[in-house]
């Protein structure tokens, strides 16, 4: 039995069968992001810092729960609802609050308030409507002051210390990181397709698989298009690449045979009709051909025995042809091999059925 | 069709004539088959096996049928391999 290969060379083998697949679904992805991409609007973003500190703390920075608070002004419904009644948006105030964006660092005191749209100018008009509006209501419900020269009662500022603008380039669609995304993505679902195709797959893909699943050795490996040259004179010649296969599987079956005269072979396969054998014989379903090799001058008589008796002879003939002078040459491995092949590849000629 | 004594009888002479006797037989687990009936009688069953189409299921059957006659000796010839070595 042939030892098991190590699993990086299972996997170089199980990529190299499912290699389209693995190839082709990474295509597939990257082809269909890169149509999404072309066919996305561009996405730009506007961006403002609004710094909050309470005048006379110390040290003199927005607390958390402060900043927290001027978070949710921002995010609130009037501000978002004065936005849309001021710049006429065709949107509910309710959508524009979540789209308005309101983040901050743990450690500062300045709000980011950021807005994407399609439209530079209308994202740049949110995000300075916004400033506005929460100015405009922090000041009137809270007393909030946007000068710290002159705090409210209490003593809270909020101010625009960044005022709005465009951010550079656009946010979406990145082609670059998308694509790259794609082709990672859709290489791991190719390999996860083919490692399914595989494991549904019952076929015999290798040399270890077909010793398992026969519980027998393999004695000869043919190559794909094996064939070998007609020839008129002599036996046929096999092709260049198949000598050492051929010669192995000579050797092998040499040693099957134990060297002893009258091996017999029976050349099988689980189903289909393999080849044809003999130039004379057609292989047909439910006929058997039948060739041998250094055949003897002596002939010997048909029998008529009964089935046992034939049994008997069959067991007993090596005695009795070990006994017998050879008159013909004998058979080199090379024609048993040959011979062996030719039962076992569609392609191959037909040889003789008999030489003598 | 030869009846296996038939086809038996025609092994027994013409291995007494022969070094070596090769019996082309349709498949093993094919309906019309004559292959199990002598698959017994031989010294070596040579089952030959398509790499990337002959299915598990056919090995495992091929196995059992063989187990089941009493086939002494049995080998594989793998055809079809791409790379030698595979």
């Amino acid at each position: 039995m042939a030892e098991t290969s190590p699993p990086l060379r299972q996997f170089l083998r199980f990529a190299k069968r499912q290699a389209w697949l693995i190839a082709l679904v990474p295509v597939l992805t990257v082809a269909a992001s890169a149509f999404i991409v072309q066919r996305e609007a561009s996405v730009y973003r506007a961006s403002m810092g609004i710094g909050v500190a309470e005048s006379g703390a110390r040290p003199p920075l927005g607390s958390p729960a402060l900043m927290q608070t001027m978070k949710n002004i921002l995010k609130s419904n009037v501000v978002a609802q004065g936005v849309v009644t001021q710049l006429g948006l065709p949107i509910s105030s309710a959508a524009l609050s979540k789209k308005i964006r309101v983040q901050y660092q743990p450690d500062s005191s300045v709000l980011n308030v950021s807005y994407d749209s399609t439209d530079k100018s209308e994202a740049l008009s949110v995000v300075g409507q916004t400033g506005v509006e929460f100015q405009r209501v922090a000041h009137e419900r809270l007393g909030v002051s946007d000068s710290f020269k002159r705090p409210g009662p209490l003593l809270i500022v909020a101010s625009v210390v960044d005022p709005p603008h465009l951010e550079a380039g656009r946010v979406s669609p990145q082609p670059k990181q998308t694509l790259a995304f794609a082709a990672i993505l859709g290489l791991a679902l190719g390999l996860i397709l083919a490692y399914a195709r595989e494991s549904l797959d019952d076929r015999i893909r290798s040399r270890d698989e077909a010793e398992k699943a026969f519980g027998a050795p393999v004695v000869g490996v043919l190559p794909r298009g094996f064939s070998h040259q007609p020839s008129t004179n002599g036996p046929p010649q096999p092709r260049q690449e198949a000598q050492q296969a051929l010669q192995t599987l000579c050797a092998n079956l040499e040693a099957a045979s134990s060297g002893d005269d009258g091996s017999t072979f029976l050349v099988t396969s689980p189903r289909a009709v393999v080849t044809t054998f003999s130039a004379s014989t057609q292989t047909s379903v439910g006929r058997p051909s039948i060739a041998c090799w250094e055949s003897r001058h002596e002939h010997t008589g048909f029998s008529r025995s009964s089935r046992t008796e034939s049994l008997r002879r069959l067991r007993s003939r090596r005695s009795r042809s070990l006994a017998r002078p050879r008159t013909a040459r004998r058979m080199t491995p090379l024609e048993l091999g040959l011979a062996a092949a030719c039962c076992c590849c569609r392609r191959a000629r037909p040889l003789p059925t008999e030489r003598r | 069709m030869i009846s296996s004594q038939r086809l038996l009888e025609i092994v027994v002479q013409l291995s007494a004539r022969s070094r070596y006797t090769l019996i082309h037989s349709p498949g093993l687990l094919s309906h019309m088959s004559g292959a199990a009936s002598i698959a017994a009688d031989v010294d070596s069953v040579l089952v030959v096996a398509r790499q990337g189409r002959t299915r598990r299921e056919s090995a495992e059957n091929v196995r059992l049928t063989l187990k089941a006659l009493g086939t002494r000796k049995i080998a594989l010839i793998l055809t079809d391999v791409r790379t030698i070595g595979d």
